[in-house]
């Protein structure tokens, strides 16, 4: 059980006009082993990105540490070559990720010829091949443009691009909440396989509990830059212990009728990242509050069962 | 359940004449709906939801041209109304319509409020001073808080839960008899999908209106829908009440469907092998044929007809006409010859 | 032999490259297969390669020389030898307005061939690294666009002297801000997009990501802009000869012709009023032709494909 990447404390705030700014990310702190599938789950606006994209360095954070296999990644203003090459993303909208102009080919081989992993245009043409039938298409693709591709065959161009650099650590943001189900399967099922061949460890984004609870070995549960709740996946999901989690649990839309539970309907909505609700950030929607605890102290991470993490005043 | 039919989609066949060919969209589809259901159309991208939609409006975008069959409302076929007639009877009045995309649907420069006093001012003919009492009273029936604050903003303004409830008290202001919501929670979160869901519902009984929700996302009709129909590329595969879908699928897409769902059922998820078939050139016989698991020769040949698998249900599947025929067999067996007459057509 | 192996070659040359060029094909079949459903693309298009074919082939097409005088024929009407008259010095119209046409395209595109590139680079420059160069830039474009653009081509036509190249320098300086602006929005948009933040991810220096994925949009946005541009800048320069501040003497220019003959408008009315003419069927047929490609440059259009 290999760490590969720790954070601490980390934040992300963007400005917004003057004096102003978006709390996309208020003090997370987590780390992530070697050949794990780390699930971020949270609603809309909770971070998940922003976080994705912080520690893969594609953008800086405003405070706090990134430890990538024991180096502080965030006081490196240019990534060297190596680790670019080594920590790879796929993002969520596959119709927005590809360039409209560009062909397959030069999509997927533009970070081959960035990092010369090829010596000739043969062998970017070998190479590229064989990662597109690894994902399931055929040659025939590679002068097309994406456009001509339905959305899971273009999510599968997404992945060959990120996998083609030989890749350690792959942020998937929700790479299946764009597409059908009968298309997400298969591409989950692509991902695990993948992971197996090539020794991958994965954070994967996702707002779908139940599809985290299939593909993950652990996660954060997120609301408003924070992390609520922060284990082992079943054992979240056997005991949720946030009220948040379990509200979540309770509306996500179950198929059978028998498993159906009494839905907790979180009046309001999520509040502004402007300026989140002080003390615990989900006291306004909160149905278990306990007092004026809840709007005044900002409740820590606290371990509550083995390797499950809570961060809320029930549990003090 | 009321027996009375309020829609009925007879033989729904609508192409669009596009540069690459004719897009075969719907390729006869049946559908009934009755009065006072809440009724699911699911189904993945491009199968034809949104269009059979448009086309009970009457609404079937430029390329596209309805070839045949019929749409009963009311026991009257909307496609041989004039336009005029269906502008000004049918349209925004007895049926409406809720989009994915609230925001793109209301009018930017007009405030939340004008908007729906709008509506009523031209559906309901009532003066301005009425129209805006009701107006608050709708927006409070929606649930919005500070619903005089929220009259007075712009659509902007709101979050995607907010616009939807400005969007369904707008639809509510004409107290339609069929309210069609094509994907109305698509894009918005979970909590708030649980939100808007929940109000739709509650509003509906109390308004004694029927609706028609239109989603790819079979959980969410599992909850809210009485009855679900199941679409693949433009046919209609499957119809039953959600329980007899759920839990006794008869057509191999549904199940295939139900298996490809994340849900409590399994930690695995089955794929569906090979992908959408491109309706320009869609499969002979049954569309479904290329991606099944139990194709016989017939399946290429002919397009399966709609049978009855108990009351209230049905699916076009020869698998399930021979597995039927079969069982017939053996249990009439001597007297019995051939399943030929027990087939039930229906609808 | 050896000619059969090249033969072989070429073939299997041509085969790969359709196959690796399918999409393009099919493309472009789909381009002609919309401009033939619009029949005013149709209309534009027929006009501008009237215009062309009389450009190129002028010396061949054209009766008369245009220059050549015949002062013992002045200002005849038009007839079976000179079908749209002649002119105050007893040059044949028609000549003239066939020439004319050359004029008016090397006009469009010696002011294109300045202002695209011109504006892609200084856009492209304004919107990608912002700060102080976006400052400066657009600060620029800003003085150029605050005057109606004919009054400023008249005035920097006027302080560098009549002529026909001071012309296309003239409407060239008043145009580029435009495409500066248009390749600076296009940038910061791109900019921001996800397949550009994918490049990043993948390590590609900001040259490539400038040049192999902005520019290719930027160029195609410009184009369809350009296209609808090309019957301002012939308006443009008529006005210019029309004030004697354009072409000069004897040069067959639509512009000056009315310029000229406007004093013979009541009485010998073909003088002015052919050239007149071409230059609406110009204007028209360019922006008719604008028009159309920027419709079927519309993806909206192009959904049927999905
Ligand atoms: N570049 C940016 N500038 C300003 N604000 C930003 C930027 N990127 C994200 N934000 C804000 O930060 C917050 C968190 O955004 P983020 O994209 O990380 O959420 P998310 O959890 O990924 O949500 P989603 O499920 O919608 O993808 C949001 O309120 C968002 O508006
Ligand atoms: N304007 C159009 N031009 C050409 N083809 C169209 C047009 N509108 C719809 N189609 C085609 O009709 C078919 C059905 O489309 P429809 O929009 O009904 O799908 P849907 O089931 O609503 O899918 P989604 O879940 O993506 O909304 C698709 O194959 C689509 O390509
Ligand atoms: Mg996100
Ligand atoms: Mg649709």
């Amino acid at each position: 059980m290999e760490e590969l990447i720790q954070l601490k404390e980390i934040k992300k705030y963007f400005p917004w006009k003057k004096y102003k700014y978006v709390k996309a990310v208020d003090g997370v702190s987590l780390s992530i082993n070697k050949r794990d599938i780390f699930g971020l789950v949270g609603e809309s606006g909770s971070g998940k990105t922003t976080l994705g994209r912080m520690m893969i360095h594609l953008i800086d954070s405003t405070s706090g540490s990134i430890f990538y296999k024991g180096k502080d990644i965030t006081k490196i203003k240019k990534l060297e070559k190596n680790l670019r090459r080594n920590m790879q993303i796929v993002f969520q909208d596959p119709y927005s990720s590809l360039h409209p102009r560009k062909k397959i080919k030069d999509i997927i081989g533009s970070g081959l010829r960035t990092h010369n992993l090829v010596r000739s245009e043969g062998e970017l043409v070998t190479k590229i091949e064989q990662f597109l039938n690894l994902v399931g298409m055929g040659e025939e693709h590679l002068y097309r443009y994406p456009h001509e591709l339905s959305g899971g065959q273009r999510q599968r161009i997404a992945i060959a691009r990120a996998l083609i650099l030989n890749p350690e650590f792959v942020v998937l943001d929700e790479p299946t909440s764009s597409l059908d189900v009968s298309v997400q399967a298969e591409i989950l099922n692509l991902l695990k396989k993948l992971r197996e061949e090539f020794d991958l460890t994965y954070v994967f984004i996702t707002h779908d509990l139940y599809l985290a609870r299939i593909i993950t070995e652990k996660i954060a549960i997120m609301y408003l830059g924070k992390i609520m709740e922060y284990g082992d996946t079943e054992s979240i999901f056997k005991n949720p212990l946030h009220p948040y989690t379990e509200a979540l649990f309770s509306v996500i839309p179950k198929l059978d009728p028998q498993k159906r539970t009494k839905k907790i309907i979180l009046k309001g909505e999520i509040p502004s990242p402007f300026d989140p609700p002080l003390g615990c950030r989900f006291h306004t929607r909160c149905m278990k509050k306990i007092g004026e605890i809840c709007e005044k102290v900002s409740p820590p991470l606290k371990e509550v069962e083995e390797k499950h993490f809570v961060s809320c005043h029930l549990y003090d | 359940m009321a027996e009375e039919i309020l829609l009925e989609i007879k033989d729904l066949r609508v192409n669009f004449y596009t540069y690459r060919g004719v897009v075969k969209a719907l390729n006869g589809v049946n559908l009934k709906i009755y009065e006072g259901e809440f009724f699911g159309l699911v189904g993945e991208t491009g199968c034809g939801k949104s269009v059979t939609a448009s086309a009970v409006l009457n609404l079937v975008q430029n390329p596209g041209k309805i070839e045949e069959g019929e749409i009963l409302f009311k026991q009257k076929n909307l496609l041989k109304m004039s336009e005029k007639e269906i502008r000004e009877k049918i349209r925004g009045k007895e049926i409406t319509m809720i989009m994915q995309y609230p925001i793109a649907a209301l009018n930017p420069v007009i405030n939340n409020g004008d908007q729906i006093a709008e509506a009523l001012i031209a559906n309901k003919n009532m003066n301005e001073s009425e129209a805006r009492k009701r107006t608050i009273e709708l927006l409070k029936e929606v649930n919005i808080p500070q619903p005089e604050k929220i009259a007075r903003q712009f659509p902007h303004q709101l979050s995607g839960g907010m616009a939807q409830r400005v969007m369904i008290a707008m639809m509510l202001s004409t107290e339609p008899s069929l309210l069609i919501a094509d994907e109305p929670t698509t894009a918005l979160d979970v909590s708030i999908q649980a939100q808007v869901l929940s109000l739709l519902k509650d509003l509906i009984s109390k308004h004694r209106a029927t609706v028609l929700l239109i989603t790819h996302d079979l959980s969410v009709v599992a909850e809210t829908c009485s009855r679900v129909g199941v679409m693949y590329a433009g046919d209609m595969v499957e119809i039953g009440t959600v329980d007899q879908i759920i839990n006794n699928p008869q057509h191999p897409y549904t199940k295939g469907l139900i298996k490809a769902i994340p849900s409590d059922r399994s930690k695995e998820l089955v794929e569906i092998r090979g992908s959408v078939p491109d309706l320009v050139n869609p499969p002979s016989g049954c569309r479904f044929h290329p991606r099944c698991d139990y194709t016989k020769p017939i399946c290429k040949k002919e397009k399966p007809q709609v049978l009855q698998v108990e009351k209230e249900h049905v699916t076009a599947c020869f698998l399930y006409e021979e597995s039927r025929n079969k069982k017939s067999k053996e249990e009439y067996a001597g007297e019995y010859k051939g399943g030929a007459n027990g087939r039930t057509d229906s609808a | 032999m050896v000619s059969n192996l090249a033969k072989e070659n070429l073939q299997n040359w041509i085969v790969s490259w359709g196959k690796r060029h399918s999409s393009e094909i099919s493309d472009f079949k789909e381009t002609v297969y919309l401009i033939k459903k619009s029949p005013l693309t149709m209309v534009g298009l027929a006009v501008i390669l009237i215009l062309i074919i009389m450009a190129i082939f002028a010396p061949y097409i054209a009766p008369y020389d245009p220059v050549a005088m015949h002062l013992d024929n002045r200002l005849a009407p038009p007839s079976k030898a000179h079908l749209l008259g002649t002119d105050e010095l007893g040059r044949d119209i028609l000549s003239r307005i066939i020439y004319g046409a050359g004029v008016a395209l090397k006009i469009v595109l010696i002011v294109l061939a300045i202002d695209l590139p011109l504006g892609i680079l200084l856009g492209l420059a304004a919107g990608y690294f912002g700060g102080w160069i976006d400052e400066i830039i657009m600060r620029i474009a800003d003085i150029f666009m605050a005057f109606p653009r004919l009054i400023l081509a008249m005035a920097i036509g006027t302080a560098l002297g009549p002529s026909l190249r001071n012309t296309m320098i003239a409407i060239a300086l008043t145009m580029w801000p435009v495409y500066a602006r248009l390749a600076r929005g296009e940038t910061l948009s791109i900019k921001e997009r996800t397949f550009i933040e994918a490049e990043r991810a993948l390590g590609t220096s900001n040259f490539r990501i400038l040049v192999f994925n902005i520019l290719p949009i930027c160029v195609s946005t410009l184009i369809v802009r350009a296209t609808l541009d090309m019957g301002n800048i012939i308006r443009i320069a008529a006005g210019m000869s029309f004030l004697g501040l354009g072409a000069q003497p004897p040069t067959p220019d639509w512009g000056l012709m009315v310029s000229t003959g406007r004093n013979f408008l009541i009485n010998q009315w073909w003088v002015p009023t052919f050239p007149g003419f071409a230059i609406l069927l110009a204007v028209f047929g360019f922006n008719l032709l604008g028009d159309g490609i920027r419709d079927i440059s519309d993806p909206y259009l192009r959904r049927g494909r999905q």
